[in-house]
């Protein structure tokens, strides 16, 4: 009964989100109007390179020669013996270029805001990670960079802050609501809305609408 | 009839264009607001947008960001705000008021008890910013059973198909967004929005309301040539919170913000 159960469950996860971007009772595209446009466009073209064999080509040759994938693996003995057990393994994400998972995610998106043909690239981020792994692939791609962050977070991490600005991009200290990544999201959507003909949003957060 | 439609009607036989003020509920503090609802009347207002302080008002710009803080900080909640309608009503029974929002607050009551206490109290209209109609199956049904309008924007970026289901959907009237960004923005384009305002006519007999960029009596004049209705926000909020140390004066002031822009429309 319990594994009927699971599987269930998991061929229910294969089909979503839907097509309105519904994770059953979460997701969606809880957005102002104003902000509809934007997410369509980035729907169409996400939809259009998905499955274009020369954009996954790109996407993988990227991966492999600019970030250093796959990443190793990296069996923790002692560590390991000392919790008496379970084996440890630690995937080396912290050997990727920029220093993080992060730019995982950001060289991917900046493919597509390549694609675009938008001319200029905005972030939001907490710790600044996701804030110099897009700093450091906006200036691969020549992308003009402003990174929203919030201004407690500001202070906090001064020496990714300096790393961005390094990289040729903006750090925008938001000073609104708790300045901390929130904020910095809900300021990036701002810049989005007002800066939509030109600009791709390159979010890093698990937190923003459909798709 | 729905005291909007009923509204609406009644300025069309006088061949007038609607005045609709919006201000922060519990700005700067919450035993003030439904004397300024009075006072925006006064001056000539038809309908009273009411916005809901929420923390994260992710469309709006930072006059109307400040305006939710500081009515939040002064404890603002939904259920006060649906006490200040009901206030407003011992008076003005007649005024149509649409709230404003963000849909966390709403949701965080239950869509059924918020659209029961507002039936109840006197609202006519709610404009949920961030509830598009794709997302209202289950909001939108609540509202309409109890002869509540759902309100929805309609953006300068927003598609013609996306357009004709806000069309569908829409009730009492259209916010048309003036242009691209939050509220308060800079410029606005009077001719610009006469193109866009062109095919929604089209597509729907709803009042077209104009927002966001509306400053002065100018402005407002400008534009209620091309809509049947505008709406001013962050004007009046700029007054509200350049006062808030002196909010005797407030009243008086969103007056005579409101009373230049009506005396314009009108000429």
């Amino acid at each position: 009964m319990t594994v009927s159960a699971t599987e269930t469950k998991f061929s229910d996860l294969t089909r979503m989100p839907d097509a309105r971007g519904h994770f059953g009772p979460y997701g969606g595209r809880f957005v102002s109007e104003t902000l509809s446009f934007a997410l369509e466009e980035l729907e169409q073209i996400y939809l259009s390179l998905r499955d274009d064999p020369d954009f996954q080509a790109e996407f993988d040759r990227d991966l492999a020669h600019y970030v250093g994938r796959p990443s190793p693996l990296y069996h923790a003995k002692r560590w390991s013996e000392s919790l008496g057990g379970a084996q440890i393994w630690l995937k080396r994400e912290d050997l990727n270029h920029t220093g993080a998972h992060k730019v995982n995610n950001t060289i991917g998106q900046a493919l597509l805001a390549k694609k675009t043909g938008k001319p200029r690239v905005i972030a939001e981020t907490g710790a600044g990670q996701h804030g110099v792994a897009t700093a450091t692939v906006a200036a691969r791609l020549g992308l003009e960079c402003d990174v929203y962050m919030g201004a407690a977070d500001v202070q906090r991490q001064k020496l990714n802050v300096y790393r961005m600005r390094l990289l040729g991009a903006r750090v925008i200290p938001v000073e609104s609501g708790t300045r901390a990544l929130k904020d910095a999201m809900n300021e990036a959507l701002r810049d989005w809305v007002t800066n939509v003909d030109n600009t791709f949003y390159i979010i890093g957060t698990v937190a923003g609408p459909h798709p | 009839m729905n005291r909007i439609d009923q509204r609406f009607s009644e300025l069309k036989q006088q061949g007038r264009k609607a005045l609709i003020p919006y201000i922060t509920a519990g700005d700067p503090a919450p035993q003030y607001t439904v004397g300024f609802m009075h006072a925006l009347v006064d001056a000539g207002a038809d309908v009273i947008e009411l916005g809901v302080p929420f923390s994260d008002p992710m469309a709006d710009g930072p006059v109307i960001q400040k305006a939710c803080e500081r009515a939040l900080k002064q404890g603002t909640r939904l259920v006060d705000l649906l006490e200040m309608v009901a206030e407003f009503r011992q008076t003005d029974t007649t005024t149509p008021i649409v709230l404003m929002g963000y849909l966390n607050p709403i949701e965080r009551i239950g869509y059924e008890v918020f659209a029961d206490k507002a039936a109840s109290v006197g609202v006519d209209g709610v404009l949920v910013v961030d509830m598009p109609p794709e997302e209202a199956d289950e909001f939108g049904p609540l509202l309409k059973a109890r002869g509540l309008a759902a309100i929805f924007l309609v953006a300068p970026t927003t598609s013609h198909a996306r357009a004709a289901t806000i069309c569908a959907h829409g009730e009492g009237y259209l916010y048309y967004v003036s242009l691209k960004g939050v509220t308060g923005a800079a410029t606005l384009n009077a001719e610009d929005v006469a193109e866009h305002l062109a095919p929604l006519r089209d597509m729907t007999d709803l009042p077209l309301c104009v927002g966001f960029g509306i400053r002065d009596g100018v402005t407002a004049a400008e534009v209620a040539k091309v809509a049947d209705g505008v709406i001013v926000g962050s004007a009046l909020v700029n007054r509200i919170a350049d006062s808030v140390d002196a909010p005797e004066t407030i009243a008086g002031q969103l007056k005579s913000v409101l009373a230049e822009m009506r005396t314009a429309m009108d000429a």
